[in-house]
């Protein structure tokens, strides 16, 4: 099984630990034990990012970015019906999905929150710094908006 | 057909003066397939004439809408469009304006991969 790692800029603290993955990924073909860096990359090749799906949504009152980032994910999932595992012959819980989540202040996103909302897939949540945050002028909590893309990734083996 | 199905992407327009069937349509259309982008021509390298695309919009005088032009909207694929009846217009009592909303789904077809 590979993995594909991102990391976030200002990815706080409760993403994926990456090493968690790469323990995995050893265990699956260690690059020294199995062959050179070069096959090794190679099977990461092998995992295609075939489609990206964005989503808005903002948290008015509250300030609440997870809420707001929950509002996004569900906006880009619920304007898109995807079916990619069934045309490549694939178990949908082969999708690796990567959930890139922007708010000004992506510390406070609850990644666990996020993932849960997938009912299938190998699910990796990314926050970095970005949405936008609208301030009041009464000095209320600012409106917050969050930015949101959904990238499905198979291991397409061959056809790297 | 033995194609298959890999996508739904779904979307919603309106226009608010002009009772502009086909302008809704048009941004019902936009609102669907920008929630969405696909790599996977590129990824693959797969040739995107390969695929079909299918485009059903609801309106609420689906023959008032000029399907050939929004056909030429889509970026990519071979597209068909068709208008049914759908969507929903809204009366505002006091104006007497009618702001119509469309519904747009468009479906994109691939042969089968595996």
């Amino acid at each position: 099984m590979a993995h594909v790692l991102r990391s976030g800029r200002d990815a706080g603290s409760r993403r994926v630990n990456p090493v968690t993955l790469l323990t995995h990924k050893i265990q699956a073909r260690h690059p020294v034990r199995d062959g050179t860096m070069a096959q090794a990359r190679g099977i990461l090749m092998a995992q295609k990012r075939l489609l990206t799906e964005f989503g808005m949504g903002s948290s008015l009152r509250r300030q609440d970015y997870t809420e707001a980032a929950r509002r996004a994910v569900k906006d880009a999932l619920w304007h898109n019906s995807i079916n990619l595992a069934e045309l490549f012959g694939k178990d949908k819980s082969e999708m690796q999905i990567t959930v890139e989540v922007a708010v000004q202040q992506p510390e406070r996103i609850d990644t666990d929150t996020i993932a849960a909302i997938f009912p299938y897939g190998q699910v990796t949540v990314l926050p970095v710094r970005g949405g936008l945050d609208v301030p009041r002028s009464d000095g209320g909590n600012p409106i917050v908006i969050a930015n949101v893309a959904i990238s499905v990734a198979l291991d397409l083996g061959g056809a790297a | 057909m033995s194609d298959q199905r890999f996508i739904i992407a779904m979307g919603m327009g309106n226009d608010q003066y002009g009772q502009d069937y086909t302008k809704a349509a048009a941004r019902a259309i936009e609102d669907a397939i920008r929630h969405s982008s696909i790599p996977m021509f590129d990824a693959l390298g797969l040739d995107a004439a390969q695929m079909r695309v299918s485009v059903t919009v609801g309106v609420q005088e689906p023959d008032k809408v000029d399907c050939a032009a929004l056909a030429q909207t889509l970026p990519r694929g071979q597209a068909s469009v068709r208008a049914v009846f759908g969507g929903l217009n809204v009366t505002n009592p006091d104006t007497g304006n009618v702001l119509v909303i469309a519904s747009a789904a468009v479906e994109a077809f691939l042969p089968k991969q595996a």
